[in-house]
Formats: C-alpha cells, structure tokens, sequence
C-alpha cells in the first residue's frame, strides 16, 4: 500500500542538497498561484489551506531553488511535423533547455507511429539538445503509448515534469485516453500540454464544441496534474510558450505533508487554496494509494 | 445494304493503338519502366480502352494490371486524387468478367484494388468497390475480409469523434448528434462481425479473419465470446505469426478491461515473444505490470521495447492494423504477373 503518486518527501543528502526520497510518509503537492494571470509571489505554509478528502493537513514549504527538476519532453514526431513547424518546434525545445538550471535534468521521448527515447532523463542538457536538432517527422500519431511513455521513464524520486507537444489526435496508440489518465494518477509528474489547436471558445459559460474529445481529454489529464493545457495557435508561438511553462514551474510553490498512517487504498481528493487571498490555484486533484 | 452497314461499323470501331498494344505486350513480358512511365492523356487512354475491350484476344489482364500498377505507384498518400488509370483498370476488369471465365484473376485484382484504396485511405471509394466486388463473388473470404477491415477502421474513427461524457449533457442537438455518430459506429462493428463470420465460414483458417473477429467482438461489448476467438487464433501454432500476436495483444485487452493484470501480463509477453519489435506488446505489458503494482518490471519492459524502436514500420503489425491487410499489395501485384506472363 505505498501511495505511489505522491509519497515523498524531502531529506538531506550528503552534499546538504534537499532531495526527495522513495517511499517516506509525505505527500507532494505542486501549485501555481496567480492573480489576473500573473504568478503570486512571497506565500508562505501558512497562507495555504490544504485537504485531503476534506481533512486539513499542516504542511511544509520547500525552497524551490533547492529542489531539482525532472523536466521530459515528449515531442510528437509524426508526419506532419515537418518544415517552419518542425524548425519551431525545436527552437521552443532549445529555450525551455536553455532556461534549465544547473542542477535540473531533461530527457527527450517522440511518437509517431512508434516511440522513441531519444535521450534519457540525464543531467547532460547539451546531449538532450544534440538529439533535438536532428528530429525529423514521419508516420502515424501514436499519442496516448508517448506520453504514458514519457510518464513511465520519468525518475521515481523528484520533481518532475512532462511537457508533451502534439498538433493532432491520437491514430496508432496500444493504450486508451482513460488507460493513461490512470497512468499519471499514479504518477508524480505535472503534465503540460502543448497544442497547436485554437483555444477553446466560451460562449454563455460553455465551452465550444471544436475541441476534439482528445484534446477535450488531455486538458482534464493536465489539469488534474496541477499543468494545463496551452493552445499556442500558431507555432511561432512556441517558443514563447515553452518560455512561460519553464517560468510558471520555477514561480510554483513546493508543499507537503506527512501523512500520519499510511491512506486508505485508491485515489485520495486534494483540495488547496490560499486562505484570504482572492487568487487562481493551479496544483493536482488528488493522488492514489496503492493496494499493498 | 446489310453488308454495307456491317462494312461502315466496322470501320467506325475504335482500333487500339500500336503504340498502347505495344506498351501492354511490352508490360506483360516482364518489360514494366516503360509501361509504368507511358504518358496519355485521360481522353486518348479511355479511346485505348474502349478499343482494347472489342479487341478479341487483347490481353485484357495484363492492361488491368498496368494501369492498376501506375494507379498504385502516382498515388500513394491519403488526399491524392485517383488518376485515370484507376478508371481503365476498373472499365478493364469488368470486360475481363464479360469475357469468360476468368475467376482466379479476378478475384484476386479485385482484392488488390481494394487493398490499394485503402492503403490510400479513400475509404468511400474501397466501400464503394467492395460492395461491387462482393456482389459479384459474395462469399469471397478475402474480399469479405477486406470489408470487415474497412468497417473496423471507420467504426475507430466515428469512436476518435464521439465522447461519451458529452451524450448525457442537456444540449439536445449535441446529444442528438453524438448518439447518431455512437448509432452508426455500432452498426459499423456489426456488419464488420458478420463479414468476419462469412469469411471464416468460407475459410475456417483464416486466423487474422478471426483475430479481427475477437477485436469486434470486444469492442462490441461480447467479451466472453471474444475470449473464446482470440484464444483460438493464440493456440493455433500454425497460424501466421501475425494473427497470433494480435490475438494476443487482444486477450491482453479483454483482461485488461477486467483488471485482471495477471492474465494481461500473460498474454501480452506472448505478444512480445512472438514480434519482439512489436511496441503495442511492450506498452501493454509496462501498463499492465504498473496496474499490478509491479513498476520496476513495468519501467524494464517498456524500455527493452522501447530499445528496439526503429523497425516498427516492417514488423508491428498493429501499426498496420488501421489499413487492413495493405502489406499482402506487393506480394498480390507479384503474383498476379506471374500470371499474365504465362
């Protein structure tokens, strides 16, 4: 029964770096919090109010800058990734690495019609950027195998975080959407979804019919992680984008609490809010204990 | 005044050219750059057809063929339009079916035209040519095949545009919309079992017949039954190598839908035994593993299959699975001139 999502928590490692450990008593939670779309700076634990299945936990405040991140790319390398799409694509790739810190790692993963680790999760950024230069596009979607790919090569301890980049829908893929929903439920990896689609319209508080059930999916599996889905709309934009996810995750706020028993088996609800403050929290909806 | 008329027809019927005589004689003796290279215009190469069919003794099959050939190499993307000489294969083979018995290459060219468009994805023209095809040989287990493949792969992408959640919203022409599109794709997975069962009627070993059988009979909520097909296809040790790895990525499936991971594990690293390229296999695995709450094994399969990427293109065939069974075209255009050579 180790709650497989989220159960770590931070120790001391013999260079005096804070890292997270496996199986440990604390649960992990990522948030972004913001203000008319601009980050919230300067909280505090005590300006968060944090519940699992409706019970209030005291949490922790990790210092961010001391905690590496994992970041994945997952890189839709179909066929139709080719020409200024293909060249954007990889320049956004370069910026989100460029923007890494020392201490943080990046692996690469592309679907087409099959899955390719193109370079592991490593600390060596320059490696991960000579395999970005040399992508090239060809064959099928095979989405949903990608990404759970992409979640499964990710570390067991850290922090970490999938960006997955697709202009299309999923034709090739052996998993199911809910099968990879599953996946990162049990998984601790934020997700951020790349798409090249046009944001979803509102209209009278509905959302326009034009996202396709696909996307309308990933955007659910995003939010759930504490990420979102970003419509870049054009693929000049990015470059731009990748810049701003890199920014948000280094703007999060790093919290955590010690479960006292072990949970009950399955999937446990979280909700986090900043107490007297009137402000957008972005963080995952819960986690899941295991059967032991 | 009789012979007189007879006299004046005869000189009105068109005459094949020496030159498109030529190109055909030159194509079914082995010579095929030229023939595949020849340029006519679409209104001189339906003249040259026309003629060809009243021309007693031209070599009907072989012009079939050609122009079958160049169809296959102008066109091979989704989107690409058909070109003439789809058409005079089309006018060429249904002169071949006037002209006697000719069945063994008929049938067979027209399963390849068949394959061909859905290779390309033109799934209204395959539909369209299937229902001739098997109106005219109905019990055909290729062709029937074929059929049930078409219908699998547009039942997938009507499921590709439907979310179920949406059905029980209270927009009543969504609602509407999405129950039609669940309606049809329904409908679609049926037709498709029943082609299957007609194909294995007519060919009892048809294992990929089968395996497909099993997929349509899960998808259409018949697990039990589905079961029972898939695991005939993974027992029968003389069946392709195919067949028998989708029958077992589908008893991974089926197992999966009831959570019970260790048959999933099972029958998933019997895929893989049987196609170790096969990622559908590795993914299915690590997923199931995970599910078990074994992860190390769950991250070790998924990265030795993962290591093998790179030759999926020739040896997955669930990749091919969408396009029905588009990888028998070049070993079914071999054949067929073998054929008219002789």
């Amino acid at each position: 029964m180790i709650p497989a999502l989220a159960l770590l928590c931070l120790s001391s490692v013999p260079q005096g770096q804070p890292a997270f450990t496996s199986v440990s008593s604390a649960v992990y939670v990522d948030v972004f919090v913001s203000r008319d779309g601009k980050p919230v700076t300067g909280l505090t634990a005590a300006d968060f109010d944090v519940r699992d299945e409706g019970t209030p936990q005291t949490i922790t405040l990790a210092r961010l800058e001391d905690v590496p991140v994992t970041s994945v790319l997952v890189f839709d390398a179909s066929g139709s990734i080719v020409g200024k799409k293909l060249a954007d694509l990889k320049a956004a790739g370069r910026a989100l690495l460029a923007g890494l810190r020392r201490q943080d790692r990046a692996g690469l993963v592309t679907f087409s019609h099959e899955i390719r680790v193109e370079a592991p999760e490593s600390g060596d950024h320059a490696s991960v950027l000579g395999v970005l230069e040399a992508l090239a596009g060809n064959g099928g979607t095979a989405l949903w195998d990608g990404l759970y790919s992409g979640l499964r090569l990710l570390p067991e301890r850290g922090r970490s975080m999938v960006v997955l980049f697709t202009d299309g829908d999923d034709n090739m893929s052996w998993l199911s959407g809910p099968q990879v929903v599953r996946a990162a439920q049990m998984s601790d990896a934020l997700l951020q979804v790349v798409t090249l689609a046009q944001a979803v319209k509102v209209s009278n508080g509905f959302e326009s019919r034009s996202e396709t059930p696909s996307l309308r999916a990933l955007r659910q599996l995003a939010e759930a992680t504490g990420g979102r889905l970003w419509s870049a709309g054009d693929s000049g934009e990015l470059e731009r984008t990748f810049v701003r996810i890199l920014s948000e995750m280094q703007s999060r706020y790093l919290l955590s609490f010690d479960l006292k028993e072990r949970g009950r088996p399955g999937w446990h609800k979280l909700d986090v809010k900043v107490k007297g403050h009137a402000a957008d929290v972005r963080s995952r909806r819960g986690y899941w204990v295991r059967e032991r | 005044m009789i012979v007189s008329l007879l006299a004046l027809s005869f000189v009105l019927l068109p005459e094949v050219s020496t030159d498109y005589a030529g190109v055909v004689e030159g194509y079914r003796s082995g010579n095929r750059e030229p023939a595949l290279h020849a340029e006519w215009t679409a209104p001189d190469l339906k003249r040259e057809v026309e003629a060809a069919k009243k021309r007693a003794g031209f070599p009907l099959e072989a012009a079939a063929l050609l122009h079958a050939e160049r169809e296959m190499a102008r066109r091979t993307l989704r989107g690409q339009p058909a070109t003439a000489d789809l058409a005079a294969a089309q006018e060429l083979v249904a002169a071949i079916a006037d002209r006697g018995p000719r069945e063994r290459f008929e049938r067979r060219f027209l399963l390849l035209i068949a394959l061909h468009l859905m290779h390309v994805m033109d799934w209204e023209a395959c539909s369209s040519w299937l229902d001739a095809s098997l109106a005219r040989y109905p019990e055909d287990s290729r062709l029937l095949l074929a059929r049930g493949s078409l219908l699998e792969t547009l039942a997938q992408l009507d499921a590709a545009h439907i979310d179920f959640g949406e059905i029980t919203l209270g927009d009543f022409g969504r609602r509407d919309a999405l129950w039609a599109a669940s309606t049809q794709m329904r409908g679609r997975l049926a037709e498709a079992e029943k082609c299957y069962r007609r194909a294995l009627a007519s060919e009892p070993g048809l294992a990929v017949a089968r395996a497909r059988l099993a997929r349509v009979l899960e998808h259409s909520g018949k697990t039990d039954a589905a079961l029972v097909e898939a695991q005939k296809v993974a027992a029968a040790e003389g069946a392709p190598v195919s067949a028998r790895y989708l029958a077992n990525l589908f008893l991974g499936s089926a197992a999966d839908a009831r959570q019970r991971w260790a048959d999933s594990i099972a029958a998933y690293r019997a895929a893989a035994a049987l196609v170790p390229d096969g990622q559908a296999a590795a993914v299915g695995l690590s997923y199931a593993l995970e599910q078990s709450g074994k992860e190390d094994e769950a991250r070790a399969a998924l990265a030795t299959g993962l290591a093998r990427a790179g030759r999926r293109d020739e040896n997955d065939p669930w990749w091919l699975y969408p396009w029905g069974q588009a990888d028998e075209i070049e070993a079914l255009v071999a054949s067929l001139r073998a054929e008219i050579a002789r």
